[in-house]
């Protein structure tokens, strides 16, 4: 096990400096004058060339790149022209509530729809099974900005129960933290309870019919022992990829979700940089994303070492 | 009745499934008492597991319903209970247990073996789980995993299929049952851990007073550890009785016809293999006649009723499901078919040499995959082929039969050494000019399943090499070369336009075979073409690939585990262990006159049909399993597991030496040989 991880980790490492290649060389890619493309071409030439300075544009490319590096891990991100602050605020001040607000709905997606599948596997062509199966595929096919449209007007404006936009972190005020959760993190969970409940269904499916689930019967155990020692573990190991996606997915923020209820966080931050070509913020932050993205990956490894001893042993 | 400890009858199983209904069991009754052991033989399809499974409920319901009998287990009838109901669990595991197929596929791969053992224990006997590991630890003692303190903590996947048949024995005892059923538990195992398995498994049973069934598609293996069997076929029982009695006077035409299906190491001529002909019962079309009525030699107008065959008595309970008394058909049950004429048809023109060939795969290690060793899949291997010869080639997983096979065709490229075809070297030819050689080489599979292209047609699937090799062929012509092809191995030609999995394995097998033959070949290489076909199957196939061989002058590489089917088919027989030949020898001095231990124990681990015989044979049963290919032993290769073995053995590496005219053997303890030693 400890030299899987030590492999994952140089892989990991690899990954990350190619990446931060990618993410750095996305400043040749802008047509024209970065600067010009950034502040607009209303600046005078002096103020022009001042921040073209200032950003060590005038520089050979690999020096700036290297200092670009260096100051990343001394944690200067760089600075934001349009959000006039630096990357490394931005991040620290946005990160929580799409943090508080993704882990929160990933946790419900994989909850209920781990549950949702086991369940339908288990009771399989009963009524029961078929009604989960149908809402799962419907819950998978329902675009999210539809579904928050409908809720808004629904819970918000029609019955004026929830608010339609903003977040509190809960440890600001708790109970205003909780109202404004609901429909954020229903409308993002959704999609993920329909997909978890969708996969677990169909891995647990094919777990039931091994020969070990026949052992097990054969064994005397009763029927929920089998499915809780055997078949679960077994059925959940595809599932860790998916949960790798989702993990994933909240961290990075949803761009859609947070920019229907107005809530200030990364996906927003992302959405600003690419909009408004404020190219050090997009380099940071994507950078960051795509650091979080590894690490997400190498849990996800780690958990299928947990899982499955055959990955372990290898 | 009621003191058997396990009593079936009228047992009936279906299956709903959208084409009809299976009948898979249809009206079986069968019994064990206390600390027996008895066999149920039968080809797939006969409904012998389905019935095990469907006394313990164990069936997937639905599809499955059990629709009648009784099955009285200590006086508890275990259909009447519901499948988890807690009575139905305590008996299963508690008072019987099962061991299942595929050791590979039974264990559950995410938990620890001991986990899987001390479940059960305290599941049924209640002890503590310090209590449970204790017994589990000595259970696999008992079974023979070596360090059984340390490796009770280890995954299925740490140990080989031998090992985890091991552990399902232990696992299958661990409470203490009063039957266990063996369901086909050895197939999935080489023949020389087969016969482990099955030794310990009696032991097992006889010391703990335990009754065992035995279910399988071997009639050996019954032969060789049974003391009742019965014969099943399409759901039914045919014929029940003594071990003895069933294999010295089989009363019903379907156990006649598996006797004489097989091929036996005994005999001193070789015959043709009796066929039974047809294809077996079809499960759902079926009717109350009696299911063997299609496919039986002697099936009159008496048989023709819609009414099974109610028992015929003969001595010491032995009885037969036969509207047909054993008299009126039989005076001698083993039909003499035209012996087969071997060793003298084939030139002395060698077709295919192979000299000092090997083949190594690198073993690779860390991201830069820098290599640290080789496996010797193939470790300098000489022997010739003559023209219309037939050379079989045993040994068990492993010993790199398919390899060979590969790298004589090229697929791999060797490592070392040479070979000749009809006098030219092909090893080193460059992949472009190799078109001809393939041409005439063809190789058939051992699964008939995955070795067909299931998007093509029969017919397209056969015609394959004609299109490729013969240009300007107008579709009339082409057309016709593909009926005749298949009305060469069997097949009616009007089949052509089908799919491949709407043939049966056995007409699949004909197809694979129509389509190597396509090309016009020389040389056919069989890799255990007729390991995946039930018994009757395999004769027919058997029989095809003679026949074909005398009609179109071929010789074959014929590759196997199994020595008696080797011996029926081969003229010369090589044997291999871990890459290296140790023996090559004429098909009937092999059997006669032995020499390398290993050629020894492999043929004393082949059960034969015939229970009196097995009695009287001297064995020697091989310790241990094959070594791993990274872990060659030093020296002789087969030292760690010879009983023979001294200390030279373990240093020195013996040299391939001639003891008879075609016989050599790589092995110090024959002693010297007599003969000249020239090229034979």
């Amino acid at each position: 096990m400890g030299r899987f991880l030590l492999k994952r980790l140089g892989q990991t490492v690899i990954t990350l400096f190619i990446v931060s290649i990618i993410s750095f060389s996305l400043i040749q890619f802008i047509p024209g004058d970065p600067v010009y493309t950034m502040m607009g071409t209303d600046i005078t030439p002096e103020y022009h060339d001042q921040i073209y300075e200032e950003m060590g544009l005038n520089k050979p490319v690999y020096e700036q790149y290297i200092s670009w590096l260096v100051n990343l891990f001394q944690g200067d991100m760089g600075y934001s022209y349009y959000l006039r602050a630096d990357v490394s605020t931005v991040i620290a001040k946005r990160l929580p509530t799409t943090l508080c607000l993704g882990v929160t709905s990933a946790i419900v997606s994989v909850i209920i729809g781990i549950a949702f599948g086991v369940v339908s596997a288990v009771k399989r062509q009963t009524l029961l099974d078929r009604t989960i199966t149908i809402f799962a595929n419907i819950g998978v096919a329902m675009p999210s900005f539809w579904l928050v449209t409908v809720m808004v007007l629904i819970f918000s404006i029609n019955l004026g129960w929830l608010p339609a936009t903003g977040y509190t972190l809960p440890w600001v005020d708790l109970a205003a933290s909780l109202r404004q959760s609901i429909l954020p993190v229903f409308c993002m969970s959704l999609g993920g309870i329909a997909s978890y409940t969708r996969q677990t269904r169909s891995s647990m499916l094919e777990v039931i019919n091994q020969d070990y689930i026949r052992t097990a019967r054969s064994k005397g155990l009763k029927e929920g022992q089998v499915i809780s020692r055997h078949a679960i573990k077994n059925g959940l190991i595809p599932i860790l990829t998916l949960a790798g996606t989702t993990l994933r997915g909240c961290i990075g923020g949803s761009a859609i979700i947070e920019t229907m209820f107005n809530i200030v966080g990364m996906g927003q931050v992302m959405v600003t940089a690419v909009n408004k070509c404020d190219y050090q913020l997009l380099q940071s932050s994507l950078f960051f994303m795509a650091a979080i993205t590894c690490g997400c990956n190498l849990l996800v490894d780690i958990a299928y070492g947990i899982a499955d001893p055959r990955v372990r042993l290898e | 009745m009621s003191n058997h400890l396990l009593s079936v009858e009228h047992l009936k199983t279906v299956f709903k499934t959208p084409g009809g209904i299976v009948r898979a069991v249809d009206d079986a009754s069968f019994y064990v008492d206390e600390g027996e052991i008895i066999g149920i033989v039968g080809e797939s399809g006969s409904g012998k597991s389905v019935s095990m499974l469907s006394i313990l409920k164990l069936i997937s319901m639905p599809p499955g319903e059990i629709q009648g009998g009784k099955a009285l287990f200590d006086g508890v009838d275990m259909l009447a209970l519901a499948p988890n109901s807690p009575e139905m669990r305590k008996i299963r595991g508690g008072g019987i247990s099962m061991i299942f197929q595929e050791p590979m596929t039974s264990l559950n791969p995410v938990l620890t073996i001991g986990k899987q053992i001390t479940e059960s224990i305290i599941l049924h006997l209640g002890l503590s789980k310090e209590q449970a590991r204790q017994r589990a630890i000595d259970l696999l003692n008992q079974v023979g995993i070596p360090d059984a303190q340390t490796r009770i903590d280890y995954y299925p996947t740490q140990f080989s299929g031998g090992m985890r048949q091991r552990i399902m024995i232990a696992m299958a005892m661990s409470c203490n049952p009063r039957l266990i059923i063996a369901d086909e538990a050895t197939t999935a195992l080489d023949v020389t851990t087969q016969e482990q398995i099955l030794e310990l498994l009696k032991d097992i049973v006889k010391k703990s007073h335990t009754a065992l069934i035995l279910i399988t598609h071997n009639l050996s293996i019954v032969a060789r550890y049974a003391e009742r069997i019965y014969v099943m076929y399409a759901g039914n029982v045919m014929e029940e009785g003594k071990c003895d009695d069933v294999f010295e006077h089989p009363s019903h035409p379907y156990t006649i016809g598996l006797l004489n299906a097989a091929p036996r190491l005994n005999s001193e001529v070789t015959r043709k293999l009796a066929t039974i002909p047809g294809l077996p019962a079809n499960p759902i079309s079926k009717t109350q006649r009696c299911p063997f009525f299609e496919r039986c030699w002697w099936a009159c107008e008496k048989c023709d009723v819609q009414e099974l065959p109610s028992a015929r008595g003969y001595e010491d309970a032995h009885q037969a499901f036969c509207w047909r008394d054993r008299e009126e058909f039989l005076h001698d049950w083993r039909m003499d078919t035209e012996p087969i004429h071997k060793n003298q048809a084939h030139s002395p023109e060698i077709l295919v040499q192979v000299q000092n060939l090997s083949k190594y795969f690198p073993v690779t290690k860390g991201i830069t995959h820098r290599k640290v060793g080789d496996v010797k899949a193939l470790d300098d291997v000489s022997f010739t082929i003559h023209r219309g010869e037939t050379l079989g080639l045993v040994g068990e997983s492993g010993c790199g039969k398919t390899t060979l096979a590969k790298t004589l065709l090229r697929l791999y490229d060797p490592s070392g050494g040479q070979i000749l075809f009809d006098g030219q070297r092909i090893d080193d030819l460059p992949e472009r000019k190799l078109k001809d050689f393939r041409r005439h080489v063809q190789f058939i599979f051992q699964d008939p399943y995955g070795s067909l292209d299931p998007r093509q047609s029969a017919g397209s699937v056969v015609g394959e090499a004609i299109r490729a090799q013969k240009h300007g062929l107008s579709s009339k012509e082409y057309e016709a070369q593909i009926d005749e092809l298949f009305s060469m191995v069997g097949l009616d030609p009007s089949l052509k336009d089908r799919a491949p999995h709407e043939f049966s394995g056995g007409q699949r097998q004909r197809l694979c075979i129509a389509s190597a033959l396509a090309s016009g070949p020389s040389f056919v290489i069989c890799d255990e073409p007729i390991s995946a076909l039930d018994v009757s199957i395999q004769a027919q196939i058997i029989n095809l690939l003679m026949d074909l061989k005398e009609q179109k002058g071929l010789t074959y590489l014929f590759i196997a585990h199994d020595l008696s089917v080797v011996r029926h088919i081969s003229d010369r027989i090589v044997v291999m262990y871990l890459g290296k030949v140790v023996e090559i020898s004429r098909w009937d001095q092999l059997y006669r006159q032995p020499l390398h231990p290993y050629t020894q124990a492999l043929l004393s681990a082949i059960p034969t049909p015939d229970p009196k015989l097995e009695r009287q044979r001297k064995r020697t049963t091989l310790q241990g399993e094959v070594p791993s290919l990274t872990h060659r032993p030093q020296g002789c290769i087969f030292h760690p597991r010879c009983p023979y073995a001294t200390e030279r053995c373990s240093q020195e590496a013996p040299e391939m030496r001639q003891y008879d005219q075609g016989h050599f053997a790589a092995c110090f303890q024959i002693g010297e040989p007599t003969i000249n030693q020239q090229e034979g």
